[in-house]
């Protein structure tokens, strides 16, 4: 194979391996990672109804046994209210929860509470930066006036570089705060611990009003709406920035005030530090 | 999902099996320092604070998952030494440790210098549906400015589903705090008509991406003009091949269309089987074949030729690509009663 390098690949190629000599062996099969669990939140009411569903493919190509438990918390940050567990799936099986179940079995009239889903296999470890087999939640309303199709958020385990400092924060771009339109924020706390929250608007010409703070319960969660925010000195479109003393995830909709309905629903994402 | 079910007292925190820990115990999954490697790292630093260990040692400087079991460690470190000495050594970071970060420093700064970065999204006008592309430029709020400058200057090329460029607009400037919306009209005023294909985003002169991910909003009329429907999708920020598959659950939704979007930002073209898997058990095969910068944008009915409709309405459908080179994949659905869509990333 050498003989087909040019003398610069032949440099780079040698290099490589003098480095990855002296670089400390991993024990063959063990990647070190463990299987992390994601965050969502579940609806369920006389308007609005969630599809949960769990593929292991979402981040895995190997072929093994998965099983995936699902959480569901209430006022208790320490021990759910429900926890379903799956049985054996293969790499391209799909289960999917319904929340008209979570609610019968619950016991609840109805939902609008913090979930998680702990996925993973007991034969294989993840591969890649990702360690998360994410769930995807597929939220409508009855009428079919409105659907979201959103993944669950990463506690653990993201593929990316994100900054903090003494706060976290989440950011969202270009939402529409107008008269006719009203921007919604629900915020979940993955944490056992308390968590505080502020959101913040800025306009498109940078000035900015903020919101907070605001208590979220270990494993509960916040609905945030703009209905007091200074709507006439906010130039859409508007940047929301979601900011916590831990590490929490945003989902941002919007509302259509004069039907009241909401309208799209999506998720935020960190500063990115890279 | 048939397996156990529990309610109440009865249910475990952590009831994954014992089979399925692996033999390592990391702190930081991203670097893979173990719990023994962080307790060897937080002594020979003499208890240094989370943030110094983060600068030299990087960990907890990707997905920050364990910041507070870091602090936790320097914490237990710090009082165990403090009710054993008297008075404690300074923090101290090995000169190797040094070297290193101020190497991994000047890399990036080099890099950030002299390359663009680049992001990609689909785009698509046609009668009832259009993009525009959105961004904000907001400063990390604890910094006293925004580490991109007053303002960060882009440029934006579009290409058509076979890949051909069709257009570049060149200094774009989005100043600090603020945040636009620009639509293909303000962005390319000469590209007329219907139009598939992919905006390729190139920042000049980027620190740190911090809130400037590109996205875009899909625009869609729906019955009432006064308010037209918008729906959010942004990049797919990964430059690398992907370790699970480009996948949709229950793509099959009643009373919508399910239409796939794929932007190949790759110079070289993907092919790969789209594997359609109903709850029965049936798999049906088809196959993409999307050119270096090219995009796809199919209603998945036709494309899997469904014909009966208890396979478009199948609530289990699991829909994947099996090539795992790098692609970016949307999925998109059609209320068919009012025209509303939804727009989301695999």
């Amino acid at each position: 194979m050498l003989s087909t390098l040019s003398p610069s690949q032949l440099i780079r190629h040698s290099v490589r391996r003098a480095i990855a000599a002296f670089q400390p062996r991993r024990p063959r099969g063990v990647s070190g990672l463990e299987w992390a669990p994601s965050a969502n939140f579940v609806v369920h009411n006389e308007h609005a109804s969630t599809s949960i569903s769990f593929a292991p493919c979402t981040t895995s190509r190997q072929p093994a046994r998965y099983f995936w438990e699902f959480r569901l918390y209430g006022r208790n940050p320490l021990e759910p209210i429900l926890v379903r567990r799956s049985d054996v799936m293969d790499l391209h099986g799909q289960q999917t929860i319904e929340s008209a179940d979570l609610c019968r079995e619950s016991g609840l009239p109805q939902l609008f509470h913090y979930c998680e889903v702990m996925a993973y296999s007991p034969d294989v470890t993840p591969r890649g930066v990702s360690s998360v087999l994410v769930s995807y939640h597929h939220f409508r309303s009855t009428d079919g006036s409105f659907d979201a199709h959103l993944p669950a958020a990463y506690i653990w385990g993201a593929a990316r570089f994100t900054r903090t400092e003494q706060f976290h924060y989440e950011n969202f771009p270009a939402a529409q705060c107008t008269a006719d339109s009203r921007i919604v924020v629900i915020t979940l706390n993955p944490f056992v611990r308390p968590v505080n929250i502020w959101i913040r608007l800025v306009g498109a010409d940078g000035r900015s009003w903020e919101d907070g703070p605001f208590r979220i319960a270990g494993k509960g969660l916040h609905r945030w709406e703009s209905a007091h925010a200074p709507l006439d000195t906010l130039v859409s479109p508007v940047g929301v920035v979601a900011r916590s003393d831990s590490k929490t995830a945003s989902f941002v909709g919007s509302i259509d005030v004069p039907s009241g309905r909401m309208t799209n629903l999506e998720h935020m994402h960190p500063f990115f530090a890279a | 999902m048939n397996g156990e079910r529990s309610v109440g007292k009865d249910c475990n925190a952590c009831s994954v099996s014992d089979e399925s820990q692996p033999a390592r115990r990391n702190v930081c999954n991203c670097y893979q320092i173990t719990y023994e490697q962080m307790q060897r790292i937080v002594d020979e630093t003499n208890g240094a604070s989370f943030e110094t260990l983060r600068e030299n040692y990087q960990v907890g400087s990707r997905c920050t998952s364990c910041e507070y079991e870091i602090k936790d460690m320097v914490r237990v470190w710090q009082e165990e030494h403090a009710r054993g000495m008297v008075g404690m050594a300074g923090v101290q970071i090995p000169l190797g440790r040094r070297i290193g970060a101020s190497w991994r420093g000047i890399k990036t700064a080099i890099r950030h210098h002299f390359t663009l970065r680049r992001f990609a999204i689909f785009m698509i006008r046609r009668n009832d549906i259009s993009t525009s592309l959105a961004l904000s430029n907001l400063a990390f709020p604890e910094d006293r400015s925004n580490v991109n400058g007053k303002q960060v200057e882009f440029m934006v090329t579009l290409f058509d589903v076979d890949g051909r460029k069709l257009a570049r607009r060149t200094g774009l400037v989005l100043r600090d705090g603020c945040s636009v919306e620009l639509s293909l009209e303000d962005l390319f005023p000469d590209v007329r008509g219907d139009i598939t294909g992919m905006m390729i985003i190139d920042y000049r002169l980027l620190r740190q991406v911090g809130s400037l991910r590109p996205y875009c909003v899909f625009n869609f009329s729906h019955g009432v003009p006064a308010r037209p429907g918008r729906w959010h999708y942004h990049d797919k920020y990964a430059a690398h091949d992907y370790n699970g598959h480009y996948h949709c659950n229950h793509p099959f939704q009643p009373n919508q269309e399910c239409w796939m979007a794929i932007s190949n930002p790759l110079a070289s073209s993907y092919s790969s089987a789209v594997q359609l898997r109903l709850a029965d058990g049936t798999t049906i095969s088809r196959k993409v074949d999307v050119p270096p910068l090219g995009s796809m944008w199919v209603e998945l009915r036709s494309f899997f030729g469904l014909q009966r409709p208890s396979e478009w309405s199948d609530p289990n459908a699991l829909i994947w690509l099996e090539n795992k080179k790098r692609l970016m994949v949307w999925f998109a659905w059609k209320q068919l009663s009012d025209g509303r869509w939804i727009v989301q990333h695999h």
